[in-house]
């Protein structure tokens, strides 16, 4: 895609992630080339990497059934819910407040497909691989990817665009989301990529261990010596393996193979203690192995140390938060943009009063000459007092910026850079209905996407 | 801080390898070079219980957010409730607390003039406890306010299950003490203690018990702000630490996992395999506060029925320390918690015999689930 090949030599700068011999070739996560049906196609999304899309660049997303506090929602295999049906009370799916009390903007609320819609098949269309074809309720029939009911995102404005989900690891006190649905990475099937803050982190799949490589080491060349191999050790490939796409196979000892990815050898860290951990990165010139990188914030971000990792901040390093909010009915509809009810966000900061929020959660004020690099980070014009978007220099109007289509924060309780005082503030951790700070690496928890 | 575009993670572990390895005493000592460490295994707060609960709880314990909810919003009141009138506004509250009066919600302190803690201000004032032991003076006014909230109370409130429960599954709240300068275990005037945040698992054995001479790494890269030196005295085996504030890391790894206490100190009784006792000091009240709704969740508080809203009020009633100097008003609450520590081995270096084989085979953590 267009936009996202002018973002390598970005990535590149980012983070050291590969020599510069390997400098601006391939940035971007391959993916396994499985059957399709006509009409669709991939397209690699600059967070989330390769994504299905319709024929217009839409991404597609799925809804998988997600055990809440009082219940399940979302879909099963082969049955797709999501209908033209408008919900006018709450579920009570997340204790301990009850069902059946109205929701907010009731008469203007939308309904599922309004949000969703259904990614339909023509009747001739025939099931090709893991395509599937569905019979809805309404007697229409839809596609499926695995047996998931598959829809587009009214968020979603071009190609590249992936603002309804992600597959960042989230909890499911953030509701049952809606994901995006992708081929898988092409990598051995000792691998496995998880996607975190930083990107998509390759791991071995049985262990979760990190993959690293080293400044040391040449293309297809390993120069781990005996010191160095007592605290890495290498990625060891199976005899019979031949090499493929971004991998290959050097001899790092006489009849010993080792993986290599984009022609470095590979390696995992013995004093790892953690699932996706990327503490080895600290150690100077070893480095995590990602696929492919999340794009950089935009000029001026900067990164802060706190207490257990590292946040976004901006330029004076005060910490970036994002707010989370998904609604409790029973379609699950997303309450985090500015084009949702806003009196969720305003009951956690501000108990309801606009102004207060705009005091202890100001806005992230953008240049007007601001640009991003991505399509996941923009800016936007939002009225304040309202919390929804606003024409250009209207009157009032506040220019922000914006991650996924959403403004970004501050919290006026943090004083200096890396503190974190608003992390998990609000109902569930800040993932139902509140804010998290920007959490770009966790060594102690969950909060970048790696395991706890 | 760093440019995102030219970010490079710092050197992990360079303090540490300035410091150097024990050298060699009696093999069967737990003191090497001067040294004992020790890692936090068991952690509540302090509530003194009578056998039947009637003395401090005469009404019982508290609703939690589950009741309040009902006792607001009457479900048989015949109403068509609204989301933003009833949830919202509850939430709306939880999150921006305030001091006015709760008509509809009726708060349970504890009552009596029992309390488990310390005597902070070396004072005995009208407002103190006495111990159970018979000691006078016990600043302890959180016990008001928690001391009827199920969560606290023994043995099966909520937060005293999940806190040992995180305490095991996360290495977050990994609490070091290290006492050095230390000529004898039981009488020694004059020791050092540093607290640190570790980065490895406890141990236990096949019976689930924790066990002395585990090994943990200190965790240099992120938890500098958790270091502290102290001075310590011992006498008849119990170590007592001179005031200091102290912040130091929380349950789990969510929100903002860490409690910032004034005048912070402990009394434990040490042995060679493990010490036990109390921590108190005063707790600033917005910073526990937030640290109630950031660190847990709304379920956990209906787990055991927690009464926020009403804690808040009940904190500022009650707060006994710090005035603010514009309104006058305390800020902190006097507090204590009994805690339980194992003897432990503290590394001072990222690499080392003792480190490899504590890592071993702790790789695979389990996802969370069910919490």
């Amino acid at each position: 895609m267009r936009e996202i090949v002018g973002l390598m030599g970005v990535l590149a700068a980012a983070f050291v992630m590969l020599p510069a011999e390997a400098k601006n070739q391939q940035l971007l996560e391959d993916y396994v080339r499985e059957p399709m049906p006509r009409g669709f196609k991939v397209i690699v999304a600059d967070f989330e990497g390769p994504v299905f899309a319709d024929a217009s660049g839409k991404t597609l997303y799925s809804w998988p059934i997600t055990n809440l506090r009082n219940g399940d929602a979302g879909e099963q295999k082969g049955k797709p819910t999501c209908d033209d049906h408008k919900y006018t009370e709450n579920a009570g799916l997340m204790s301990p407040y009850p069902g059946g009390l109205e929701l907010p903007e009731v008469e203007t609320r939308p309904s599922c497909t309004d949000v969703w819609p259904p990614v339909l098949a023509k009747p001739k269309d025939e099931p090709v691989g893991k395509w599937t074809i569905l019979d809805r309720k309404d007697g229409r029939k839809q596609w499926a990817y695995d047996g998931y009911a598959l829809y587009t995102s009214v968020l979603d404005r071009g190609p590249g665009d992936v603002f309804g989900g992600t597959e960042l690891r989230g909890t499911s006190e953030g509701g049952a989301q809606r994901k995006p649905v992708g081929p898988p990475p092409n990598v051995p099937p000792q691998f496995t990529v998880r996607t975190v803050a930083t990107g998509h982190l390759l791991t071995i799949g049985a262990t979760g261990r990190s993959v690293y490589y080293s400044d040391n080491d040449a293309p297809g060349k390993s120069n781990c010596d005996s010191k160095c191999l007592h605290d890495w050790l290498p990625v060891l490939a199976p005899e019979t393996v031949r090499p493929q796409g971004d991998w290959s196979i050097l001899e790092s000892s006489p009849g010993v193979k080792q993986w290599a990815f984009r022609k470095m050898p590979v390696y995992t860290r013995a004093l790892d203690t953690r699932n996706g951990s990327l503490e080895g990165s600290d150690v100077p010139g070893w480095h995590n192995v990602y696929t492919q990188l999340a794009p950089t914030p935009p000029e001026g971000f900067t990164v802060n140390d706190m207490h257990s990792g590292q946040v976004l901040g901006d330029a004076k390093g005060m910490t970036i938060y994002v707010y989370n909010c998904n609604d409790d009915a029973v379609d699950q509809l997303a309450c985090n943009h500015p084009d949702t009810p806003q009196a969720y966000r305003f009951a956690i900061c501000g108990r309801g009063d606009p102004e207060l929020c705009v005091k202890n959660f100001p806005y992230v004020i953008a240049p007007k000459e601001a640009k991003s690099n991505s399509h996941i980070w923009s800016t936007m014009s939002i009225d304040p007092q309202t919390g929804k978007k606003a024409t250009d220099n209207a009157p009032g109007s506040l220019h922000v910026w914006a991650y996924r289509d959403r403004p970004v924060y501050y919290c006026a309780r943090d004083k200096k850079p890396g503190d974190i005082e608003c992390d998990t503030f609000g109902e569930f951790n800040g993932a139902r209905n509140g804010y998290k700070a920007f959490w770009l690496r966790d060594d102690f928890g969950g909060n970048a996407g790696g395991s706890r | 801080m760093h440019s995102y575009r030219t970010m490079k993670p710092a050197f992990a572990g360079l303090l540490g390898c300035a410091l150097g390895v024990a050298t060699a005493q009696a093999a069967d000592s737990p003191l090497r070079d001067q040294t004992i460490g020790y890692v936090l295994t068991a952690k509540n707060v302090a509530i003194w219980q009578s056998p039947d609960g009637k003395v401090e709880c005469p009404e019982g314990v508290n609703d939690g957010p589950r009741e309040q909810f009902k006792t607001l919003y009457p479900p048989d009141a015949g109403v068509k409730y609204k989301f933003v009138e009833t949830q919202l506004e509850r939430e709306g509250q939880i999150w921006n607390p305030t001091t006015e009066p709760e008509p509809k919600l009726h708060f349970k302190e504890a009552q009596g003039t029992t309390a488990i803690g310390l005597n902070l201000d070396g004072k005995i004032g009208p407002n103190d406890f006495t111990s159970p032991d018979g000691e006078r003076g016990i600043d302890n006014q959180m016990y008001r306010v928690l001391g009827c909230v199920d969560n606290y109370r023994g043995p099966d409130g909520s937060y005293r299950h999940f806190i040992q429960d995180y305490m095991r599954k996360f290495n977050y709240n990994r609490f070091l003490v290290e006492l050095t300068n230390v000529d004898d275990l039981t009488n020694d005037d004059d020791v050092t203690v540093t607290l640190y945040r570790g980065k490895d698992p406890l141990m236990v054995d096949t019976l689930g018990d924790y066990t002395p001479g585990s090994t943990h790494r200190i965790d240099f890269r992120w938890g500098k702000s958790f270091i502290y030196k102290l001075r310590g005295k011992i006498q008849d085996g119990v170590l007592t630490t001179a005031a200091a504030d102290v912040t130091f890391p929380e349950s789990q790894a969510r929100g903002v996992p860490y409690l910032s206490v004034r005048d912070w100190r402990v009394k434990l009784k040490l042995t060679p395999e493990s010490a036990e006792g109390l921590m108190a000091g005063y707790t600033d009240i917005e910073r526990y506060y937030n640290s109630l709704g950031q660190n847990w969740s709304t379920h956990h508080r209906s787990y055991g029925a927690e009464p926020m809203t009403s804690e808040y009020r009940a904190m500022r009633k009650h707060a006994d320390a710090y005035p603010d100097p514009q309104t006058g008003a305390n800020t902190a609450i006097s507090m204590a918690w009994e805690i339980k520590f194992v003897q432990a081995f503290i590394l001072h270096e990222e690499r080392g015999e003792q480190a490899i084989s504590s890592v071993q085979g702790a790789g695979a953590h389990s996802e969370v689930a069910g919490e």
